[in-house]
């Protein structure tokens, strides 16, 4: 399995008045060897239901491996109102949106973002603790990259490829079919696992690969409910340990993945509310 | 420092030259913006936690009233003046009965379950959404006056919000 740290080359921010070299991550405005999470394809797609609801949708992302990819539902055309998150089919080049709808011949638009993680390829990094507390951003200080074609001296983030006022959730882990000791054969399961770092909750994402008609291969995402295939069996109390069972068997293919990313490093804001 | 097609910056993966890196063996390019949660916009990255001490209504269970019903049960400013990304894990307790039996969620079918009937769709569901201002939480209802009452005073919702600074444009 690869492991990408301790990196010795790249790029590293510290926080005005501590040595990039040796202070911890959490005083770091940045680091190149953080696996930040970045965004390697964008685009809104559409597609019109058929007589009985039924949208598919196939759009192109050409990355050339199977990226974490994920896709925001619109309310109609003005794209004003997103209704949450689905998570598309995906394959090597292309992504596959599959929905039901209760209204036939009507069209829905998606913005669908595939994230430069490769869903296919062993990957650990250690959990790095946050700060216990936020430090006050320094505008004159850190780091700022901007997009092709945008001012770096623009206020809005969105113009920036990489920006200190900003974070990125990180990658902690992608646990793949690899982590058997021993191959699935035909006609059998077998259950790769994930385990959490100490009381910390991961987001969590699950796929089990299957047989195109072409023959290429392609990922489901695996929702936590039990009696679907594929399924993820997330610790009930979400600090232990997640099993994801794959199939060897008809097109379900002997591949899947765990992929769990954590926090940026630094502090939410909470909210309580009682209604 | 502007990026551009043609004066990229790129870091790879100890290990891995940067000329032959791809996918994930890329930490940095130029090419990708990274996903951004602005550290200075207290709601980009918060945890909710939503208790239900009142009962969000219920339809009647009497075709056709029988759902959903839809209630804004809490709703909040992002900051931002276009719609945003957005990723929400929420726990819920005490932990729904079978088949969900878990008590860590995230939207992937467009809707959270906090108890549900799988074989007959009734049951209390949460759905997020967001406009070019806001963020909204509902509490939707199936009910059909048969399975019993989809009711979740009591129930404790703790969510992980990430409201991000891209936006759902494409562009």
């Amino acid at each position: 399995m690869a492991n990408a740290q301790p990196q010795t080359s790249g790029i590293k921010i510290a926080q005005p008045g501590w040595d990039a070299r040796t202070c911890p991550d959490y005083q770091l405005i940045f680091s190149s060897s953080w696996p930040s999470i970045a965004i390697a394809y964008d685009q809104v797609v559409s597609g019109t239901t058929d007589a009985f609801g039924t949208l598919t949708i196939t759009g192109t992302h050409n990355l050339g491996f199977y990226p974490l990819t994920m896709a925001w539902r619109f309310s109609d055309s003005t794209q004003t109102l997103q209704q949450g998150r689905v998570f598309p089919n995906i394959d090597k080049n292309k992504f596959y949106i599959k929905q039901y709808f209760l209204n036939a011949n009507t069209t829905y638009y998606f913005n669908v973002k595939c994230y430069n993680l490769d869903i296919s390829y062993p990957q650990s990094y250690t959990y790095l603790q946050s700060a216990s507390f936020n430090t006050a951003y320094d505008a004159s200080y850190g780091i700022k990259v901007a997009k092709s074609k945008k001012n770096v001296y623009s206020t809005d983030l969105r113009d920036f490829v990489l920006h200190s006022r900003a974070a990125s959730p990180q990658v902690l882990a992608v646990i793949t079919e690899q982590s058997l000791s021993t191959p699935i054969t035909s006609g059998n399961t077998g259950t790769i696992s994930f385990t959490n770092p100490q009381n910390y909750v991961p987001w969590l994402f699950a796929y089990a690969a299957f047989k195109n008609t072409d023959g290429s291969t392609y990922y489901i995402w695996a929702p936590p409910w039990q009696q679907a295939y594929p399924a993820v069996n997330i610790n009930v109390d979400g600090k232990g340990t997640s099993t994801l069972t794959i199939l060897n068997l008809g097109t379900a293919l002997p591949y899947g993945s765990i992929i769990a990313l954590r926090d940026p490093l630094f502090i939410s804001a909470y909210k309580r509310i009682t209604y | 420092m502007a990026a551009s097609d043609d004066s990229l910056m790129q870091v790879s993966q100890i290990g891995t030259t940067v000329k032959n890196a791809a996918g994930s063996q890329v930490t940095f390019n130029t090419k990708y913006p990274f996903a951004k949660l602005d550290k200075t916009n207290s709601v980009s990255f918060q945890n909710i936690s939503i208790q239900f001490y009142t009962e969000p209504p219920v339809p009647s269970g009497t075709y056709p009233d029988v759902g959903p019903t839809t209630t804004l049960v809490y709703q909040f400013a992002h900051g931002y003046t276009y719609v945003p990304s957005t990723w929400f894990l929420m726990q819920v307790t005490p932990t729904s009965p079978p088949p969900i039996s878990i008590n860590y969620q995230q939207e992937g079918t467009g809707a959270y379950f906090l108890i549900v009937n799988e074989a007959t769709g009734t049951g209390a569901y949460l759905t997020v959404t967001a406009d070019q201002t806001n963020v909204y939480f509902y509490v939707n209802k199936i009910y059909n006056n048969v399975d019993p009452l989809p009711n979740i005073i009591g129930y404790v919702l703790n969510i992980r919000c990430y409201v991000f600074v891209d936006d759902l444009s494409g562009k």
